[in-house]
């Protein structure tokens, strides 16, 4: 997939381009070339998201990190990336959880767990809690080695450039 | 940097997502939504029929489950009925089944952590492990018990496979972060172990040791004799076959490194968990034949008195092929049916309460370690050894040391070596196989003389009329010295056997046309040997006296009256002794509460009925009175055993001496006026009812014994809010209807052979899930004291409701 933008960091973008004599077409340009760009980017997220909910859905729980490295390899921004891995991560471990709630007692199992673990005091909201904090952190930790690799990956991208 | 610590960061979180770090759980596989603990939700929905893939089926099984989870499992050949009820049994109960095989096998600590290993140290010492590993070793090749046990580990075995692949394993496995291991035959054997210790394995030698030293010969043995005092029913009253042999004579003294070494070990058995020391009795059965039964032919009924839990310890089948057709309860873990009926036959055990433990004092020399002095010649100590693994802390060795009699069991004091009858190989499961199959007394007996340990009173019933009793189990023979106390060591008191076959309690066919036992002493006072004493082995026989004076009456019992009887609250205690106490009191100046409380004891018929008042009274004057008299003696004595221990044998001396000598100096406290038992009953009297006003406030119309009696059916991990109860209940330990607070009647049974019905029931589910309909489903129905029919399998395929599995190869 290509993805011409958001692949390079403005800050690690290497030399700054030629200044422009009349700057509002440029901007105009970089404006919709960022939407048609993100466009593709948004639906590879969305897809990443989706793959990650139904992996852990099949108990591949170990593929959210992996989702957070791509979404922090994918997006430039650290703060963007965090709260995008942040909620991938929860919707991959919310929507099967979900998707269970449909068929079977899931607020039963909460309390059930809860008091198994010593948590009545908490009720179900504690293993809900544990459940959908596991999952953001799982994938805000991968997006953080998504980010991190950056730095070894954009000189790569410019060389094949 | 940057990439090293992000790389950090989430490689530990993966870690501890994988692997958990000290009590954290591995948080992603124990909470990620598709394999996770979440994965036990589906438990909550009814299952339905399915077609299922077994390895190692010859040929197609099939289990029908009833509406409320009973299983009836149906194969063409023994082999794939035991493989079929090994998954069913791990499909509704492996955290169960795992949990009891590593208590017995000193693996507790490898998943719960350091807490775990006294329990662990203490299990291996003992040597489940070491004796099912000698059963299985002695259970030949080829032979049908081996192929059994095969046969049901692989069915264990296919159902771990399953849930390790799909993530259907029970949600305690992944918040312990562990996979269970393989199902060997040899784990089935360890429960069956568990059962021995929990039923047989018994401290009383060393209480008495310290009852001794306290107390002096003289009381001790005035007050907890090897004949209880008490009136009792033996089921087996004789005439015997031998001579009473010569009395023993009592030993005077005790050491004072025996007492140490008697404190030490019942310090390490009282930090164990209730299960491991066999401290309470357990059970009624009994049987009536066609002239006592209005339908002309046996009824028999049988409830066993175990520690209540969700799950239970009971998993209740059906089991159909062509050699093998038995309904009633198997112990998850074990393939075969423990109490139940067949097509002609049925049985019911109860516990002996035979002395099955036997301490020796090992003569040792310290200039001669690791030796100890037996017939003349210093013997080395045999060694087993243990590498116990501990969860967060690698492993820690145990060296166990082996005498002639058994394992030391203590550290720092006296030697000591223990031989109780479990660390005899028995071949239980072949025994209940066998009898699953009799069809008759004849053989019924004959597959009991391979019985040893537990010891258990069989009930039997048949469908040709005949009723019976068999004691069956070890009751071992010393060659000499006190068997109740500590013995020697160096050889003169090793055992010599057990008592023949032939010559233990039992009795077939009565003149009385019944048999009954309820733990009580099973033969009178002329049985020619030794099986125990009054202190705490055999019950104060209230249960037992309850059921003779029903069973004894006149008139015919139908399966109703047994139902009555089985959940009967009368204390015979109080039956016995009420008048005496209200004698005394109306010979005595009463306040107007005392007055209104001695009023409704008059009027009180001895049902201890969680709604009445009379019964909470009654209950707290004989706690009182056995305090007042009794708490002088063991202040002056500074007797190092709790009154509570030894409380079922100061009953029997209490109620002896209240009816038929009420002068006996007991009465008298050490240096106090002379007093008589009135003078205490009346002093016990107030004592209980200042008691209560402290306890349930002044008004006596609401002191209903439910108030201060309760029943709880604890789930096995202790959690409070996965148990049933606490309610308030009637009866109290010594009703029929035993009314522990955490123990009782696990399962009750009630066969008629004339209509060939059974009833049971027990207080539990099929299903440990907790989420399950069928986690307690059951306990209703047993706290109401209703039954359900034992259905056939047919009968539970055609009932409305019924769910099939069916299983291909």
């Amino acid at each position: 997939m290509k993805l011409p933008v958001l692949l390079k960091s403005p800050a690690r973008a290497g030399p700054p381009a030629p200044v422009e004599l009349d700057p509002e077409p440029a901007v105009r340009r970089s404006a919709s070339q960022a939407l048609t760009a993100a466009a593709p980017a948004a639906i590879f997220l969305g897809a990443m998201t989706a793959g990650g909910a139904a992996a852990v859905g099949l108990g591949y729980w170990w593929v959210t990190p992996l989702v957070g490295v791509a979404i922090g390899a994918i997006l430039p921004w650290p703060r963007l990336a965090v709260a995008v891995s942040g909620l991938a991560g929860l919707a991959a471990w919310a929507v099967p959880l979900l998707w269970l709630a449909v068929r079977a007692p899931v607020g039963q199992t909460a309390a059930v767990v809860a008091a198994i673990m010593g948590l009545a005091g908490v009720g179900p909201i504690g293993p809900l809690a544990i459940t959908l904090v596991v999952g953001i952190l799982l994938c805000v930790s991968g997006a953080w080695v998504g980010l991190a690799a950056r730095k070894f990956i954009d000189p790569w991208l410019e060389k094949e450039k | 940097l940057n990439l090293v610590a992000s790389l950090l960061i989430a490689g530990g979180l993966l870690y501890v997502s994988f692997a958990g770090v000290g009590p954290l759980p591995p948080l992603g596989a124990a909470f990620n939504p598709g394999s996770g603990v979440w994965r036990a939700a589906t438990e909550g929905v009814p299952i339905s029929s399915r077609t299922l893939h077994l390895a190692g089926l010859h040929g197609p099984a099939d289990v029908a489950f009833e509406r409320n989870g009973i299983a009836h499992i149906r194969a063409d050949n023994e082999e794939d009925l035991f493989l079929a009820t090994g998954y069913v049994h791990a499909r509704f109960r492996l955290f169960q089944m795992d949990l009891l095989r590593r208590q017995s096998g000193g693996r507790l600590a490898e998943v719960f952590g350091p807490a775990a290993l006294p329990v662990d140290e203490f299990e291996l010492e003992l040597g489940l492990l070491r004796t099912a590993r000698a059963e299985w070793a002695l259970i030949p090749s080829g032979s049908e018990g081996q192929r059994v046990l095969m046969a049901y580990s692989k069915g264990v075995n296919d159902r771990i496979e399953e849930a390790t692949r799909d993530g259907g394993l029970p949600p305690a496995f992944k918040l312990l972060g562990y996979q269970p291991q393989p199902w060997t035959a040899i784990d089935s054997l360890l429960i069956k172990g568990d059962m021995t210790q929990t039923l047989d394995f018994q401290d009383e030698p060393l209480t008495s040791a310290l009852l001794l030293k306290s107390l002096g010969p003289d009381r001790t043995a005035q007050w907890f004799p090897v004949q209880a005092p008490n009136e009792q029913h033996p089921y087996a009253p004789g005439p015997y076959k031998k001579d009473a042999p010569e009395p023993l004579p009592v030993q005077r003294t005790v050491s004072d490194a025996t007492a140490a070494a008697a404190s030490e070990v019942l310090d390490r058995l009282d930090s164990l968990p209730d299960w491991a020391v066999h401290r309470s009795s357990n059970s009624n059965n009994w049987a009536v034949d066609g002239s006592k039964s209005v339908t002309g032919l046996p009824l028999m009924a049988g409830d066993p008195h175990l520690e209540l839990t969700l799950p239970a310890i009971w998993y209740q089948v059906d089991l159909q092929s062509p050699t093998y057709s038995v309904s009633g309860v198997t112990i998850p873990g074990t393939p075969v049916v423990v109490i139940g009926r067949n097509r002609h036959i049925s049985w019911s055990l109860t516990n002996v309460q035979n002395q099955a433990t036997l301490y020796y004092k090992e003569e040792t020399d310290s200039g001669r370690p690791d030796q100890y002095l037996w017939n003349g010649t210093w013997r080395h100590f045999d060694h087993a050894v243990y590498d116990i693994p501990v969860k967060g802390g690698g492993s820690t060795r145990l060296d166990v040391k082996l005498s002639v009699h058994g394992p030391v069991i203590t550290r720092q004091s006296q030697t000591m070596s223990v031989a109780w009858i479990g660390n005899q190989p028995s071949a239980d499961l072949e025994v209940l196989l066998r009898i699953g199959r009799a069809s008759n007394y004849g053989a019924f007996r004959d597959a009991l003389r391979a019985w040893h340990a537990p010891s258990q009173n069989f009930v039997y019933a048949d469908d040709a009329g005949h009723i019976g009793m068999i004691g069956a189990g070890y009751y071992p023979i010393v060659r000499s010295g006190d068997p109740w106390l500590p013995l020697h060591g160096t050889g003169e008191s090793d055992i010599l056997g057990t008592i023949p076959f032939d010559d233990i309690p039992q009795v077939y066919d009565p003149p009385g046309h019944f048999v009954f036992s309820a733990n009580q002493r099973p033969v009178g006072p002329e049985y020619p040997y030794y099986i125990g004493t009054a202190l705490d082995e055999f019950d104060p026989g209230y249960r037992a006296n309850r059921i003779y004076s029903v069973l004894s009456g006149p008139g015919k019992f139908s399966a109703g009256d047994m139902q009555r009887l089985q959940n009967d609250n009368h204390d015979q205690l109080a039956i016995r002794v009420l008048p005496k106490l209200v004698d005394a009191l109306d010979q005595t100046r009463l306040t107007p509460l005392q007055s209104r409380a001695a009023a409704l004891l008059k009027t009180w018929d001895a049902d201890m009925d969680a709604i009445w008042a009379a019964p909470a009274i009654w209950w707290t004057f004989w706690q009182e009175y056995r305090e007042l008299t009794f708490k002088p003696w063991w202040d002056a004595g500074r007797v190092p055993v709790s009154r509570s221990d030894v409380s079922g044998a100061l009953d029997q001396d209490l109620e002896t001496w209240t009816l038929q000598d009420p002068r006996n100096s007991v009465f008298t406290p050490p240096g106090a006026p002379p007093q008589t038992a009135l003078d205490v009953m009346v002093k016990a009297f107030g004592a209980a009812l200042d008691t209560l006003t402290r306890q349930l406030g002044p008004d006596i119309g609401t002191w209903q014994w439910g108030r201060i009696h309760s029943r709880t059916v604890s789930s096995l991990l202790r959690v409070n809010q996965l148990s049933w109860g606490p309610r308030p209940a009637s009866g109290d330990s010594r009703t029929v209807n035993a009314a522990g607070g955490t123990s009782g009647p696990s399962w009750r049974l009630i066969v008629d052979w004339n209509s060939k019905q059974a009833l049971g029931i027990y207080p539990g589910g099929q299903s440990e899930s907790p989420l399950s309909p069928w986690y307690q489903n059951l306990v209703g129905v047993w706290w109401r004291g209703e039954y359900l029919p034992l259905l056939s399998g047919d009968e539970a395929r055609a009932a409305g409701g019924s769910v099939s599995w069916k299983f291909q190869p």
